[in-house]
């Protein structure tokens, strides 16, 4: 290994590193960074294409577009999942309420492969230990669980204060 | 033309593993389990050889197909059984009760007290004592209940707050 394949590899990776940011940059902060499985996975074949280019197992040429066409795909397809419904849903999946009124929708959960461990795991992110506390849980598009809790169970906020004034005058 | 070639390569994988993730029905790898990171990360690694072309685009779908499909498989399973998810995914520990700290579970979960105490304070309180349960999830989180001391004020609360103002 000479001095100047090793300087040939920092330039690779470095022509690399500024072409991924750009195009990162390019693709918004929603379309990598909001952590749904597929945008992870986008995130982990981009970086895992740009090895062989960088050891220079691979053309430069190539390996920018082959960058730019999964970037590119990845951009059309938050593009159509902005523009119709039916595409999100299709590729992101759709809200479904999984607790309503403290009940578990079974059809739900099993649609969603969501066992009760797991369910109470999600729950607990929201401090709930008992179900009776839930007014609506929807497993969300993120993979995130949104909790609606009951008139008992929600925290008071400074919109109930007048009415409680109102009672105690 | 092999730049072609890998453009169509690239379209193919990229489409495959789309559907391959909605076929799986997991939305988020975040909250998933420890082994649903790893999986993620074998199938994440095989398409770049695909679009090389240092693997037959056919082996390269089996291969990410398969592995898929085994995910699927196991999930389908464990989701049916709670015993075989405890088996394949660990339960969540109970290492607060009361505010009384459970040393033997925290050191099952390879925890010290300062690990506990300081994932209580990114949760914006001061001690576990303060606490009615915490717990680690599948996930290697923890999750919190706050005790009676800290809890914030809610709906059930209306009656002592009315009395207050009164």
């Amino acid at each position: 290994m000479d001095l100047g394949e090793l300087g040939l590899t920092a330039l690779r990776a470095s022509v690399i590193y500024v072409f991924l940011l750009i195009v990162l940059r390019l693709l918004g902060k929603r379309s990598v960074g909001h952590a749904t499985a597929f945008d992870f996975m986008v995130a982990l074949i981009l970086g895992e294409i740009v090895d062989e280019p960088i050891y220079g197992d691979v053309p430069m040429t190539k390996a920018l577009l082959a960058i730019v066409v999964v970037a590119g795909w990845h951009f059309v397809n938050s593009w159509l999942s902005t523009r119709s419904t039916w595409f999100d849903r299709l590729t992101g999946g759709m809200p479904r309420v999984l607790v309503e009124n403290g009940v578990i929708d079974r059809a739900a959960m099993s649609k969603e492969h969501v066992n009760d461990d797991e369910l109470w795991t999600m729950l607990r992110r929201h401090e709930i230990e008992r179900m009776e506390e839930v007014k609506v849980a929807t497993l969300e598009p993120s993979g995130e669980l949104s909790v609606i809790k009951t008139d008992a169970a929600r925290e008071l906020r400074k919109g109930d204060l007048a009415p409680l004034l109102h009672d105690a005058a | 033309m092999p730049l072609l070639a890998i453009a169509l390569r690239a379209t193919v994988t990229y489409v495959y593993l789309l559907v391959l993730l909605r076929l799986t029905g997991k939305r988020t790898i975040k909250e998933g389990t420890p082994f649903d990171l790893v999986v993620a990360l074998v199938v994440g690694d095989m398409p770049d050889d695909v679009i090389w072309g240092d693997v037959p685009l056919a082996q390269g779908l089996v291969a990410m197909g398969t592995v898929a499909l085994l995910h699927l498989v196991v999930e389908r399973v464990t989701y049916r059984s709670v015993r075989l998810d405890r088996l394949a995914n660990a339960s969540a520990t109970v290492i607060v009760r009361d505010g009384v700290v459970d040393r033997a579970a925290l050191g099952r979960e390879r925890m010290n007290e300062d690990d506990l105490t300081s994932s209580v304070r990114t949760q914006g309180l001061k001690d576990p004592a303060l606490l009615r349960a915490a717990r680690v999830e599948p996930s290697g989180e923890v999750t919190i209940v706050r005790g009676e001391a800290v809890a914030p004020v809610t709906g059930s609360d209306r009656e002592p707050v009315r009395a207050l103002a009164r």
